[in-house]
């Protein structure tokens, strides 16, 4: 058995010219908070679609708890709790949709239903397509939470919600979930809600995988470092990106910021500083804004 | 629990067409509309389950609009086909609920029918000597009137249903089937109209399974493959709907 809840070695998905992924490489370990961060449009549903079975790859491999959703997506389904478009059958109530899902999952708990209905303060009584934004969101995962799945599949779950709903939910998803040892996924393009969440992030951006890191890692290892001298190295394994301007140069490190920055001492550089990174700037390195706006202007 | 999913989606259809029934019964028993002196009451029988059918059609375009089709339409498909079932196992519970109830229906109607006819030929403790033909009592006759008028309720519920599938739209589903019927209808129209000769060739759709009138009344050559080629011809659509949604991305 691996250790791996969600694998894919190449995996691309294009709709005729258009490639919406292109060789994703993707390690979400069990037991994770796997935040899936990318800007609108940079492949996150059509990745989570294809984990679903919803979308056909047209190349590479996925395997979900080792099975691929091509051929054995009931298997996988079982166990997965997916929360992808957040609409549900509209003329159902909460009470009808708990009732109409109780029948697919043979681990479904009504008492959990119960419990995240009265937490969450969802009107069950109400019809789905009168719910609000927010409840629709929370019914839908209401829904996978009870289901009793091994892992959980979230696409943008915090869209469009307020921070009071937003919290309710990253706690729920948190507290009740993963503290189980179970696997959340969630693609997102709020990053301060993945940083606070998540214990592994992987950043997409035309399809690619830019980075897929631990974010503990990513807290201790990555760097800025800023420097003044003349024939700076640029080729180096722990450079993620470099910039040069009016003499001075940038440097995003990944790793190993004290060892490069004695190197750059012993080249001759004076280091200006050396400054840890947070998700947001990392971020915005990647996806290759040059200026820092704050990222939740961009989402 | 599909099938509750399926049974809440067309219950309404299926009410309506009780009331339908309910209102047909009183009919029936107030005024004997039947007054088949003079044809056979086979023919009648015929009549009435292609007529009633034919209303039933109305309900079978609502049903056919209710798929899974319309479902992904509607943007539940992403929930819908992330339960754990194979996709066939939807299509068909809901191809099969809808066919039950609108075969129920139509035996209901065809049920009124035989039981106006008792009352008005054998009621009430007298015999008529004007019964034309007892052979409509006779359970093959019955099943054949019933068969005719559930294969012309079938096409347009399958074919309405194939439709919402590949549109992915209800609304678009019931436009196409609709059209496709008044389109065949037409065209048959027009060739009984511009070339009789190639008439015999293009199947009615509707089907007549008797010949002759009055006593000399028999039933059609070739009946029963008839029935097997427009049964191939129905069940082709919602195959055709499975190889669609099994390949359908959501």
């Amino acid at each position: 058995m691996t250790d791996l809840a969600i694998q894919t070695q190449g995996l691309a998905k294009s709709y005729g010219p258009l490639g919406a992924v292109d060789g994703l490489n993707l390690h979400v370990p069990r037991g994770s908070i796997y935040g899936f961060l990318g800007r609108n449009g940079a492949g996150k549903t059509t990745t989570i679609r294809m984990f679903a079975g919803l979308a056909r790859r047209t190349g590479g491999s996925i395997q979900v708890f080792g099975l691929d959703p091509q051929y054995d997506h009931i298997a996988i389904l079982e166990r997965t709790g997916f929360v992808i478009d957040k609409m549900l059958i509209p003329s159902m109530t909460g009470n009808d949709l708990v009732r109409f899902n109780r029948a697919f999952f043979p681990k479904w708990s009504d008492v959990l239903a119960k419990k995240y209905a009265e937490a969450l303060e969802i009107p069950m009584k109400q019809k789905f397509s009168k719910l609000s934004s927010g409840n629709k969101t929370k019914l839908c995962l209401l829904l996978a939470l009870a289901q009793g799945a091994d892992l959980l599949v979230l696409d943008e779950p915090t869209a469009g919600l307020d921070p009071v709903v937003t919290d309710q939910l990253l706690r729920l998803i948190v507290d009740d979930f993963a503290n189980d040892g179970r696997t959340a996924f969630l693609s997102s393009h709020h990053l301060s809600e993945v940083e606070r969440v998540a214990d592994w992030v992987g950043i997409i951006d035309h399809g690619k995988l830019l980075l897929e890191a631990q974010l503990d890692d990513i807290r201790i290892g990555y760097r800025r470092i800023r420097a003044i001298g003349r024939e700076l190295p640029t080729q180096s394994p722990e450079i993620l990106k470099l910039h040069r301007s009016e003499g001075m140069t940038e440097y995003v490190l990944r790793a190993n910021a004290d060892a490069f920055t004695a190197r750059l001492r012993n080249e001759g550089a004076t280091v200006l500083d050396v400054s840890p990174m947070n998700l947001s700037e990392i971020f915005l390195e990647l996806v290759g804004k040059e200026s820092h706006v704050p990222v939740e202007v961009l989402a | 629990m599909y099938l509750w999913k399926c049974w809440r989606d067309v219950r309404g259809f299926f009410f309506v067409g009780i009331a339908y029934l309910v209102i047909l019964l009183v009919l029936a028993i107030r005024h004997h509309s039947v007054d088949a002196n003079n044809i056979s009451l086979l023919w009648v029988l015929w009549g009435f389950t292609i007529v009633h059918a034919a209303l039933l059609c109305v309900l079978a375009w609502g049903m056919g609009s209710l798929g899974v089709g319309g479902e992904i339409g509607k943007g539940v498909g992403a929930y819908l086909l992330t339960r754990p079932r194979q996709r066939k196992l939807f299509l068909w519970q809901e191809w099969l609920i809808s066919m039950a109830l609108l075969s129920t229906l139509l035996i209901l109607a065809v049920c009124i029918f035989l039981a106006e006819i008792r009352l008005h030929y054998f009621g009430f403790g007298y015999q008529t000597t004007a019964m034309p033909a007892s052979d409509v009592f006779h359970l093959k006759y019955i099943m054949l009137a019933g068969i005719c008028g559930l294969l012309l309720v079938a096409l347009v519920y399958s074919m309405t249903y194939f439709f919402t599938m590949i549109t992915r739209s209800s609304s678009r589903g019931l436009i196409f089937a609709i059209g496709t019927i008044t389109a065949y209808l037409f065209m048959k129209m027009e060739i009984n109209e511009y070339a009789p000769h190639l008439s015999s060739h293009i199947p009615d759709l509707v089907l007549v399974p008797f010949i002759g009138h009055a006593s000399a009344t028999t039933l059609h050559e070739g009946l029963f493959v008839s029935i097997l080629l427009r049964l191939t011809v129905i069940l082709l659509f919602p195959l055709a709907a499975q190889f669609v949604l099994e390949r359908a991305e959501v």
